[in-house]
């Protein structure tokens, strides 16, 4: 079976204020037929300038794409009934109502008006499609973005990180949905900057960093890749008791950080964590909070990039 | 070209709010016109000012206090003119100032003349008159109606149109076509509003004679004229705005189109310029005057006018189309 879609060598390079800016520098990616698919990288990884590239939004600098095997953006037409993408924030014109503007999408594609009431109902927006799209919160127009891709009934989904401005039942409802679009066998390509997000929902994965491809597997593949955990760490009393805790670790050897709000971080395993309690505990210092930082894809990036880039941050 | 995508387009275009405020403007242009015309729809007499020598006394029709009125086509008919003189001095005569000469040695006598004015609003008379006041507006209007339209998709809904509808060229072709069709329907709506007006006026205070089927054909002639300059504007205002991004700068070149007119108008080198902007061969071909006294800087027929116009705004999309097929979407 042909790949949903498939990048080789895919570059952009940007011309902003007189400086050459490579968002994309020569990607190579398939993504499979069927799934979800994880498109991970941190904020100006070059993810939409891929997408956007995919798409046919823009030119690429070099490089070829296809996708169900045509190339893009040259047979766009030919397969964009089979392709639903949602790109950064949503775009659809202000003072018409979310009705009026799917409305208008579905005409110029000969589709049945029925549909459009049938996805507003599927994204929750029934009561308030009357309402000019102005009017929406965040939320609401990122759901309108969703309803107009399902609007096409498409074979792939294109979604860059569609979980931005939704609230938590919102992420869970956009994780529910895609995993219903993938078991009717439709492929959902989807980006985000939080691994947690990919985490959850991904069959498989690609991480980039700097518009290079990082890694490509599956979500268990990728993840097992990290071998150290970021735990705080709190000892009751002022910043002279947390400074001696500090030394006494960074003397002992462990890896000791400070977060933004001067809270101790220490990485280490997961299975020796409890040794953290032990070691302070020699020095007659009590432990009031040992919990795990939420591992974030920049720590992943980190940690994944540390050889290719020599070490270098 | 696809229907649908014309349809959707013509259905986008006539959805907006603006059109309600450019609908609005229009009829107020027209019913200004109209009620204009109609305060002016009367049959009485005009009074005016002359110096008479040697008018017989069957001319005269009344007096005003010492003044003598006489009736206008009695006194016309008179082998020698009743008016010639020099003014020597002004004389305060029943009221009104009255220029006093001498002619011959004659001495010239002040007195008012009666015409029968019938300024009756009459719609086989009038209407044409209407048409050609509100064509200008309507190039105007139209101008706005389409840049507004694109510059507002830019940057909110045109990257979402193209995923519906990825062959660029033929969205902007199809974009072009529907700002065209709308200014005409607009136009169209707006002259048989004004004619509805005015067929209104002349039944109840003037006169609806006159409007026989050669009338008709060529009021339709000129209904179809303005529709034309309105259809060709749009596309104009469209590329400004899609080029800049921005509606204002459609309605802004506009406006300066009408002052470098002027400026250039006024030299000798700038005349050639002046005769080919677009604003200039537009105007012409909305009022449709051409003579030894109306001057467009050159272009003499209204075929000439239709044709730059028409050039111009094919040439313009041409190349905002290739512009619109390559450039970056967001
Ligand atoms: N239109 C643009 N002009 C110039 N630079 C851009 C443009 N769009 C994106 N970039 C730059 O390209 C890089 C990749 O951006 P982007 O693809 O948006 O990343 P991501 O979606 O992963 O956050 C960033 O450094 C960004 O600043
Ligand atoms: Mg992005």
């Amino acid at each position: 079976m042909t790949a949903a879609i498939s990048i080789e060598a895919l570059t952009k390079t940007y011309a902003a204020r007189g400086q050459q800016v490579r968002a994309v520098d020569g990607l190579d990616l398939e993504i499979p037929q069927g799934g979800i698919f994880g498109f991970l990288g941190a904020n100006g990884a070059g993810k939409t300038t891929t997408i956007r590239a995919i798409v046919g939004h823009m030119r690429a600098t070099s490089g070829t794409i296809r996708v169900f095997d045509m190339p893009v953006p040259k047979h766009l037409p030919s397969i964009i009934d089979r392709v639903g993408a949602l790109v950064e924030a949503p775009l659809f014109f202000p003072n018409f109502s979310g009705r009026k503007n799917l409305s208008l999408l579905a005409r110029s594609r000969g589709f049945p008006q029925e549909r459009v009431d049938s996805v507003l109902a599927t994204v929750g927006l029934t009561d308030r499609a009357g309402s000019r799209f102005a009017t929406y919160s965040l939320g609401m127009k990122q759901r309108l973005g969703v309803a107009s891709v399902l609007l096409k009934d498409p074979d792939l989904l294109i979604l860059d990180e569609p979980a931005n401005g939704l609230d938590p039942p919102g992420i869970l409802e956009m994780r529910k949905l895609m995993r219903d679009l993938s078991a009717q066998g439709k492929t959902v390509f989807v980006s985000s900057h939080i691994l947690s997000e990919i985490e959850h929902t991904c069959d498989r994965v690609a991480i980039i960093a700097r518009g290079k491809l990082v890694r490509t597997g599956s979500v268990q593949e990728i993840l097992s890749t990290g071998t150290t955990s970021r735990y705080t760490v709190k000892v009751p009393g002022d910043s002279a008791v947390r400074d001696n805790a500090a030394r006494s670790l960074l003397a002992a050897g462990w890896s000791v950080f400070a977060d933004e709000h001067g809270e101790m971080l220490v990485d280490v395993a997961a299975e020796r964590a409890h040794e953290i309690t032990a070691h302070l505990a020699n020095d007659g210092l009590w432990v009031s909070e040992l919990a795990p930082v939420a591992r974030t894809l920049e720590a992943a990036f980190l940690e994944l990039t540390a050889d290719a880039q020599g070490g270098a941050q | 070209m696809s229907m649908r995508l014309l349809n959707t387009e013509l259905r986008r275009y006539f959805s907006r709010r603006v059109m309600v405020g450019g609908l609005l403007a229009g009829l107020f242009i027209v019913l200004g016109v109209n009620i204009f015309q109609l305060a002016r729809s009367s049959t009485s007499p005009d009074l005016n000012d002359a110096l008479t020598v040697g008018v017989p006394q069957k001319c005269l029709v009344r007096m005003s206090g010492p003044t003598p009125i006489y009736s206008g086509a009695c006194v016309d008919g008179l082998a020698n003119g009743p008016f010639e003189g020099q003014v020597e001095e002004h004389i305060d005569h029943g009221g009104r100032s009255f220029g006093v000469g001498v002619n011959n040695g004659a001495e010239l006598k002040p007195a008012l003349i009666e015409r029968a004015q019938d300024r009756r609003l009459h719609i086989s008379a009038t209407f044409s008159k209407a048409l050609k006041i509100i064509g200008a507006p309507m190039v105007f209007l139209s101008i706005l109606l389409a840049s507004s339209f694109l510059a507002a998709d830019f940057g909110t809904s045109i990257g979402t149109q193209l995923m519906f509808e990825p062959r660029r060229r033929l969205t902007y072709l199809t974009k072009t076509l529907a700002v065209m069709i709308g200014a005409a329907l607009i136009t169209l709506a707006l002259a048989v509003f004004a004619f509805a007006l005015q067929y209104i006026g002349s039944a109840t205070r003037g006169i609806t004679t006159g409007m026989d089927g050669h009338w008709f054909g060529l009021r339709l002639a000129d209904t179809g004229r303005i529709m034309l300059a309105a259809a060709i504007a749009a596309p104009l205002g469209l590329a400004v705005a899609a080029l800049t991004k921005r509606t204002v700068a459609a309605v802004g070149m506009f406006f300066g189109m009408y002052i470098v007119l002027g400026v250039l108008g006024g030299t000798s080198w700038g005349r050639p310029i002046a005769k080919y902007l677009p604003i200039n061969s537009l105007t012409a071909l909305a009022v449709n005057e051409f003579g030894p006294n109306t001057n467009w800087f050159g272009i003499r027929t209204m075929l000439g006018a239709l044709m730059v116009a028409s050039i111009i705004a094919l040439a313009l999309t041409a190349l905002t189309s290739a512009w619109f097929e390559r450039r970056e979407m967001r």
